[in-house]
């Protein structure tokens, strides 16, 4: 190497130095902050069905939001983390995990649970410290003009009812009473409120009605009574999946030959496994169907995702759980802050959000005081030969 | 009311007896010889049904060999728990409870883990209907009264009859007086846990066809063993059998006459008990 070439690469070098240690640093890579979101539900005692189903369907939005390197608010961008408490299906259980998420966790958002008694324990608490609480449940009383920071995320017996009663008396005109099974609590109370009018306003005549304990297992001693009262339909909405299709196979067993019917949704698999193929022949409910009839694209996309992290067999009940991230995240981008004021404002003046159902609105102004409740489509289907058909589709009105 | 609606409240009637005793009899067995309210009770009926569907569901077992091997793995849980867990505070009241709860939401916890939320199912062995003077029943309920009345009379005549079941007669009599006379009290003690945990997993694995399965069914069912022994008498065998059918019966024509406060029957039930034979029925005082 010549004296000049040598020279060059020692004042490259040097040059190359000097400008490492006295240039101003490049802007750093932008670095995903994390967004720590409260999630209250029933991850043991008697509710864990629905629990589990939603901390299911929200992990799968999770990971489909991280993975593509968070979600965007403001200027900053934001990883999900969700602290996950058990409320046991239990208030005090609810409220200690509420304390613990604001108090110590500092969270702003909690999705919240499936019991009316645990969210009626928690508003409490969120509400005078302006925490977003995103919830679900059936009593109407979750809802109110003085709870503006609670939204309800899934379609409760009322929205359901309004779809699938009229539904009923439109495809099987023949039938013409109907008695009700419901569980006896808050819950069970609540929606047999909402099962009798709807029966009423859609002149079903109720011609028995009875509340069970949780827990019960043998019932032929109260559907030995309701099969002699000849109901043509029975409607057991409150039940959880379990006890819907022990009461299905107990009441074929006693010999009971009419239909059965719920609002809520359920493992077709399961429910038939428990209840025989045979016995849960015609059976009607408010499942979903992810690959039959009425699926939009981000049905199939979820029914993918959902595959990806838990494999199959596909859970059917856990859809309905997906709504909430499908709202709150569109909600935070829109906002562009983390002020739960102005994301509340936001779902509030929103016209329509882009959910798993395809476009939905909040409503409610008329029946609850507060445009708080999600409206999502009601879908219909039947259980033929251990197999869900899907039956049928509508949007409840819900001014 | 018609006689077969009147023979059809009877029989579910005995039906829930049957099945109250079957999980009331061993609770009711630890209390009499060890003087343990063991809550755990519930959580061996839990892990009874969840054996017989694993053995008949995934392993393809026969039924009548599930209900057997169901008993003998619950039977050896039920020892296992009493040498680790209850054995170091025997004579002591207060931290056996305590364990026993602890023990039975340890047990809840872990079923949930393993086992999953969901409610699973064991395919019936029989199938079909029977009438019984117009009343109706199903193959398989009328298998499990047969199976629960042997199994009730097999105990009474063991626990009568046997020299290991004299013994635990002995031991609950008057512990200090049987281990002067030779009877080995821990030993007692390990059989009898082993022979009331057997009963609780025989009452799931009979249990589980009729019904379903899940992580949660032990609560309710050891409150439902208390309410029965309450009645029938701490401790006494023959209390629990007639506890339980009481309930049943109780349960079955309550629920067709009274409807929604049928549940707090059972309880009205205890506290008449307590008022005028705190002892219970068969209990001693």
């Amino acid at each position: 190497m010549s004296q000049f070439g040598k020279a060059f690469w020692i004042r490259l070098a040097i040059l190359t130095l000097v400008g490492i240690f006295t240039l101003p640093p490049l802007s750093p890579p932008a670095v995903a902050k994390d967004l720590k979101i409260g999630a209250i539900f029933p991850l043991s005692g008697r509710g864990a069905t629905w629990g589990m189903a939603a901390q299911k369907a929200i992990t799968v939005k999770q990971k489909e939001v991280n993975a593509k390197g968070g979600i965007k608010v403001g200027g900053d961008t934001y990883k999900l983390e969700i602290l996950w408490e058990d409320d046991k299906y239990n208030a005090a259980a609810g409220r200690m995990a509420a304390e613990k998420l604001v108090n110590r966790d500092r969270v702003k958002f909690i999705l919240g649970s499936q019991s009316s008694a645990v969210i009626l324990a928690v508003q409490p608490i969120t509400e005078p410290g302006k925490i977003l609480f995103l919830v679900n449940s059936y009593a109407k009383e979750v809802l109110s003009p003085d709870k503006p920071y609670t939204f309800r995320m899934v379609l409760t017996s009322n929205e359901i009812l309004q779809g699938m009663y009229p539904w009923m008396s439109k495809t099987y005109p023949e039938l013409k009473a109907v008695a009700f099974i419901e569980p006896n609590d808050a819950s069970g109370w609540s929606i047999e409120k909402d099962c009798r009018r709807m029966a009423e306003q859609n002149k079903y005549q109720v011609i028995f009605s009875q509340f069970y304990e949780r827990g019960t297992s043998d019932f032929y001693p109260l559907l030995n009574k309701m099969i002699a009262a000849k109901p043509d339909f029975v409607d057991f909405s409150g039940a959880p999946p379990g006890d819907q299709a022990l009461i299905v196979k107990q009441m074929r067993e006693l010999g009971y030959k009419g239909k059965t019917f719920s609002s809520t949704t359920m493992d077709p698999a399961e429910f038939c496994k428990i209840a025989g193929v045979q016995n849960a022949e015609g059976h009607i409910s408010n499942t979903h169907d992810l690959l039959g009839a009425y699926t939009t694209e981000g049905q199939k996309k979820y029914y993918d995702g959902y595959i990806a992290v838990y494999g199959k067999p596909f859970d059917p009940v856990t859809p309905k759980y997906q709504v909430y991230l499908d709202v709150l995240l569109q909600a935070l981008e829109k906002a562009g802050t983390l002020d739960t004021t102005k994301v509340m404002e936001t779902m509030e003046k929103t016209e329509e959000w882009q959910t798993i159902f395809g476009p939905s609105k909040f409503g409610g102004k008329e029946h609850y005081g507060i445009k708080r409740q999600i409206v999502t489509p009601v879908y219909i289907s039947e259980i033929s030969q251990g197999n869900l058909i899907n039956r049928g589709t509508m949007m409840p009105v819900l001014p | 009311m018609t006689f077969s609606f009147f023979v059809q409240v009877l029989v579910n009637g005995l039906m829930l007896g049957l099945t109250y005793v079957l999980i009331a009899s061993g609770f009711s067995l630890i209390y009499g010889i060890m003087r343990l309210l063991n809550f755990a009770h519930g959580e061996f009926y839990m892990l009874g049904a969840f054996a017989t569907y694993l053995l008949c569901e995934h392993l393809g077992v026969h039924y009548f060999t599930a209900l057997a091997l169901s008993m003998v793995i619950i039977g050896i849980l039920g020892v296992l728990v009493y040498h680790f867990f209850f054995r170091p505070f025997r004579d002591e009241h207060d931290p056996s409870l305590v364990i026993a709860l602890g023990i039975a939401m340890l047990i809840g916890g872990l079923a949930l883990i393993i086992f999953g939320e969901k409610d699973k199912s064991v395919a019936p062995v029989f199938s079909g209907v029977i009438q019984v003077w117009g009343a109706t029943l199903s193959r398989e309920r009328v298998a499990v009264i047969v199976v629960a009345i042997l199994m009730m009379a097999a105990l009474t005549l063991y626990i009568k009859f046997s020299k290991t079941g004299q013994a635990m007669r002995a031991v609950a009599q008057d512990r200090e007086a049987a281990a002067l006379q030779g009877i080995g009290v821990d030993s007692t003690f390990t059989l009898c846990m082993g022979i009331s945990s057997a009963l609780a997993g025989a009452a799931g694995a009979l249990l589980a066809p009729l019904f379903y399965v899940n992580p949660f069914l032990g609560m309710h069912a050891v409150l439902k063993a208390l309410v029965v022994v309450v009645i029938g008498g701490l401790g006494s065998i023959p209390g629990a059998i007639v506890g339980g059918l009481l309930l049943g019966f109780v349960e079955s024509f309550g629920n067709t006459f009274l409807g929604d406060i049928t549940e707090m029957l059972g309880f009205v039930m205890v506290m008449i008990v307590l008022l005028f034979r705190p002892q219970g029925l068969f209990g001693h005082g």
